[in-house]
């Protein structure tokens, strides 16, 4: 087929594509400098970009600029193929990195999930995906987990004490369904720092985290309002995914809600946990950074956690702002497993082979072990309650 | 089958794709230049994919062009005729690293970010650093004559090329500089007759796809420092470069730049705003040295000397509010900051004597009369010797994209006539370029011997526009 290519017609064609339209800034100012696809820069700490391009393929198509290119081709007129565009936004990671080394700042992940947005409208969406929808649908988490399973991470822990002060615990789907050991874990934080441990019991659902990620931001913002409709009340609400805490961000910004690293940084602050390591680890400990928190202050709260405790640990890249994805994240775990596997070896491999991972966030901690069952990865709380001895 | 599908059926269809989707991140580069459309792009693994691309598109006559980062400013990239397009970040290996000798042989699609880190556990760099270092290749800089942090110390990227392997159009492979002994190492560029490393040193794709560079290895500065000097006008400064430049005392200098009296004024006043504005300099320029600190504090010293002589002073507000910054830390990022204020730029280089750097200005003047509704920005940059001129027009991308085109044109002839010459052709120079004829003669003729059918890279450097080719594509 021979390519009837964007011509640049600087008249956009007023098709109907409200949310790429909605980027048109974005699509008119890429300078195509190519920050995005690939770039190396030791003194910021950045060591490569896309996961994408460099473990599921090398094409440009897949890349931050790609979309931006393929958005501002279909909004000119060019008829694209659909269905190859699906494969390409849909199996991005949404890890951001593209956004973040873009020099003039532009919105390359943003457009991405506008596309799929798009895509979704056009009824143009790769069945892994489209299979993804439904069973979020059906079991209210990403995993395939049945609905009626999900509160198994708490059997047998006991009640806690009630307390003045109170947590709500939503440990979200990932903690919930694949990372048990961190949702305990976090609990015993949580108890040893005073506070009694609420959670929705059988009402617990998905925040909607991934269907923002699928692009389908109304269904997500319904998630979400569905689920902080049932966490009514003023009580402190904590997470353990950090892409549950981006959701907290967009939909209740003003709610008094944390993620579980920032309530443990101020929990150690403040001198309710005191924690220290106790063991000579046998092992140095490699920090994985999450990139779904590149923007916020978790990364770095993180690494003041483990400071404060005494663990010395190496991580990479060295800059937080520029990590790569493990693979956990966006379409790709169902559209590439392969790719997404790759990725979480490639992560683990950039570190020295006996070491033992950590990451805060439960998401990554479930690939990376489904990825590498004989890599050691902890989640935070269960690396801090299995190696420090405090006051739990 | 189609001519284009009869080039790429014998290649890994995994290095290969005509998905249109795949190939609109194909059309340009950084630059003003109108796009093009390929039918398909190649993404070579080594240099036996290439010659075989090469070899059946001279057999099929499919226009081949080639791409490293794609960050060029000339369309050099852009597939104006159609026909292939040859991605070659996919060869990116570091070949040898060699203390002894002092080279560095890589492939093309090696990106300089990459290249310096590799090389920094050895305390070694390379010579010249585009601004673009984190993504841009060493292939791309070497065919549009890189030039930036190190040209001050070293001139030019194509003065740092020991020597190359060249894939001709006929799909031969060719090494050059000592390497073309049959049993000899890169170690030497010259000595065998003419210079034929130079034939593809800036040649923008056009007579042959590079596939393995060796460049020559400096040892890293230990000690870095940035001075700047004021002037009153730019002959002043001009009269202060060449004095520099004449006494060697560039060999230090890592980067060196002059700035006009619009990017002083704003940035002193930003940083200090209570700064009088009668006391600004109308010209500044920094630079940044690196070497051992004592020879670097000599050398300053006879630096500061010869400003003085030539009537200007140490400028330390420029220094501390701007370039010092700009030269630690920002410099990959700050290429990209007038981009904050319209959308695209189209940048054109050039290069001059350093005494006609009034008159660069004063065409630069001239642009802003004649294009006003276009943001101009200008600077140079200090080579061993001699300058580049660069010219910056900001513009609207969804509403002055073709005006920006015009304008660069009409800057390209008004440089010329100022004494300038191109540097990094492309596309954007090829007319001009085209007017110099005896020397444009000289190239067809070569360019005829290499690629007879035309194949590579047409209409960079005026080159090989070849209307059956179009034809060809244009059914393709
Ligand atoms: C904001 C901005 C700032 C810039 N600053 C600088 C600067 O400071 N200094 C500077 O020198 N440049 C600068 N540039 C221009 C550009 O980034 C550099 O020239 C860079 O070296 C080009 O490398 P590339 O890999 O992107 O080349 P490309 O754009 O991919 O290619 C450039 C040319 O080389 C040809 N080519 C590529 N690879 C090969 C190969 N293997 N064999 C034969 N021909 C090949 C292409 O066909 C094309 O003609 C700047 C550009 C921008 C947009
Ligand atoms: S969001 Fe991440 S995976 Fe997706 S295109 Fe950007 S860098 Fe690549
Ligand atoms: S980094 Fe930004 S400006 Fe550069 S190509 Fe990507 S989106 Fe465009």
């Amino acid at each position: 087929m021979v390519a009837k290519a964007c011509q640049y017609h600087l008249t956009v064609t007023n098709r109907m594509l409200p949310l790429i339209s909605a980027f048109k800034k974005d699509l008119y100012h890429c300078a195509d400098c190519n920050y995005c696809v690939d770039a190396v820069w030791a003194e910021r700490g950045i060591d490569h970009v896309c996961a994408t391009m460099q473990h599921h393929t090398p094409l440009t198509s897949y890349s931050g600029r790609g979309y931006i290119a393929a958005a501002r081709a279909w909004l000119e007129g060019v008829d694209l193929d659909l269905n190859a565009l699906g494969e390409r936004v849909f199996t991005c990671t949404t890890c951001g990195n593209c956004e973040q080394v873009c020099p003039i700042g532009l919105h390359p992940t943003a457009v991405g999930r506008a596309l799929r947005g798009e895509l979704w409208a056009h009824e143009q969406v790769p069945a892994p995906l489209a299979a993804l929808h439904q069973d979020l649908l059906r079991d209210e988490n990403p995993n395939g987990v049945p609905r009626a399973q999900r509160m198994q991470w708490a059997c047998g822990l006991p009640k806690t004490a009630e307390t003045i002060e109170s947590v709500l615990y939503l440990p979200g789907c990932a903690a919930a369904t694949t990372t048990s050991t961190e949702a305990r874990a976090a609990v015993a934080l949580f108890t040893a720092a005073g506070y009694w441990v609420n959670t929705l019991g059988e009402a617990d659902s998905c925040c909607g985290a991934p269907l923002h990620e699928l692009g389908l931001d109304h269904a997500a913002a319904r998630m979400f309002e569905a689920l902080s409709g049932k966490a009514s009340g003023d009580r402190l609400v904590v997470m353990s995914g950090l892409e549950c805490a981006c959701s907290w961000q967009r939909g209740a910004a003003t709610r008094q809600a944390l993620s579980f690293v920032a309530w443990l940084a101020q929990a150690l602050h403040a001198g309710r946990l005191q924690l220290h390591t106790t063991r000579d680890l046998g092992s140095s400990i490699h920090l994985l950074d999450s990139c779904q928190s590149r923007r916020s202050a978790t990364n770095s709260l993180v690494r003041e956690i483990l400071n404060g405790v005494g663990v010395a640990f190496t991580s990479s890249p060295t800059d937080p702002r520029y990590v790569v994805c493990c693979g956990a994240a966006g379409g790709m775990p169902r559209m590439q497993p392969e790719s997404a596997a790759r990725m979480a070896c490639a992560r683990i491999s950039a570190s020295e082979p006996d070491s033992l991972w950590v990451s805060a966030d439960p998401r990554c901690v479930a690939h990376l072990r489904a990825a590498m069952p004989s890599a050691r990865v902890f989640g935070l709380a269960e690396f801090l309650t299995t190696y420090c001895a405090g006051s739990f | 089958m189609n001519a284009v599908r009869k080039v790429t059926e014998t290649l890994d269809p995994a290095v290969v794709s005509d998905n249109p989707i795949d190939l609109l991140t194909y059309q340009r580069d950084c630059s003003v230049s109108p796009p093009g459309h390929a039918q398909a792009m190649v993404r070579p693994r080594d240099k036996d994919d290439v010659a075989a691309v090469l070899r059946e598109a001279t057999r099929q006559q499919v226009p081949v062009y080639v791409r490293g980062g794609g960050t060029m400013y000339a369309g050099g990239v852009n597939p104006h005729q159609g026909g292939l397009v040859l991605d070659l970040t996919g060869m990116n290996r570091i070949l040898d690293i060699d203390l002894a000798r002092g080279v560095v042989l890589i492939e093309p699609g090696v990106r300089f970010g990459a290249l310096t880190q590799m090389l920094k556990p050895h305390g070694q760099t390379i010579g010249i650093i585009p601004v673009t270092g984190p993504t841009a290749t060493i292939g791309g800089a070497a065919s549009a004559h890189a030039l930036g942090t190190g040209s001050a110390r070293f001139q030019s990227f194509a003065d740092e090329v020991v020597g190359l392997e060249v894939v001709l159009p006929s799909g031969q492979v060719i090494r050059t500089g000592s390497a073309a002994g049959p049993k000899a190492e890169y170690f030497h560029r010259f000595g065998m007759g003419p210079d034929l490393t130079g034939l593809f040193l800036g040649g923008d794709a056009t007579f042959g796809v590079i596939t393995a560079i060796a460049l020559w290895l400096h040892p890293l500065p230990k000690f870095r420092d940035t001075q700047c000097y004021g002037f009153a006008s730019a002959a002043a400064a001009a009269n202060f470069i060449g004095a520099v430049q004449a006494r060697e005392l560039t060999r230090l200098v890592w980067y060196g730049s002059g700035y006009e009296a619009g990017t002083i004024k704003s940035r002193v006043l930003g940083a200090v705003p209570d700064t009088a504005p009668e006391s600004l300099p109308q010209f500044c320029v920094g630079l940044d040295f690196g070497g051992d600190e004592p020879m670097v504090r000599h050398d300053q010293q006879l630096i500061a000397t010869l400003c003085a002589d030539t009537g200007g002073r140490l400028y330390p507000l420029f220094n501390e509010s701007y370039f010092r910054h700009l030269r630690n830390e920002e410099i990959y990022w700050y290429g990209y900051a007038g981009y904050f204020s319209r959308s695209r730029c189209a940048i054109l280089m050039s290069s001059l004597a350093t005494p006609s750097m009034p008159a660069f200005l004063t065409a630069v003047a001239q642009l802003r009369t004649e294009y006003p509704q276009f943001l101009w920005g200008a600077a140079v940059v200090l080579c061993r010797r001699g300058l580049h001129g660069g010219i910056m027009a900001f513009y609207d991308e969804a509403r002055e994209w073709e005006a920006a085109q015009d304008a660069t044109q009409a800057a390209t002839a008004l440089l010329v006539k100022a004494g300038c010459t191109p540097y990094k052709t492309g596309k954007l120079w090829a007319e001009q370029l085209a007017g110099f004829t005896q020397y444009h003669e000289v190239l067809q003729s070569l360019k005829q011997l290499f690629d007879p059918q035309a194949i590579l890279s047409p209409g960079n450097l005026g080159l090989g526009h070849n209307a059956n080719l179009e034809k060809k594509s244009d059914v393709l």
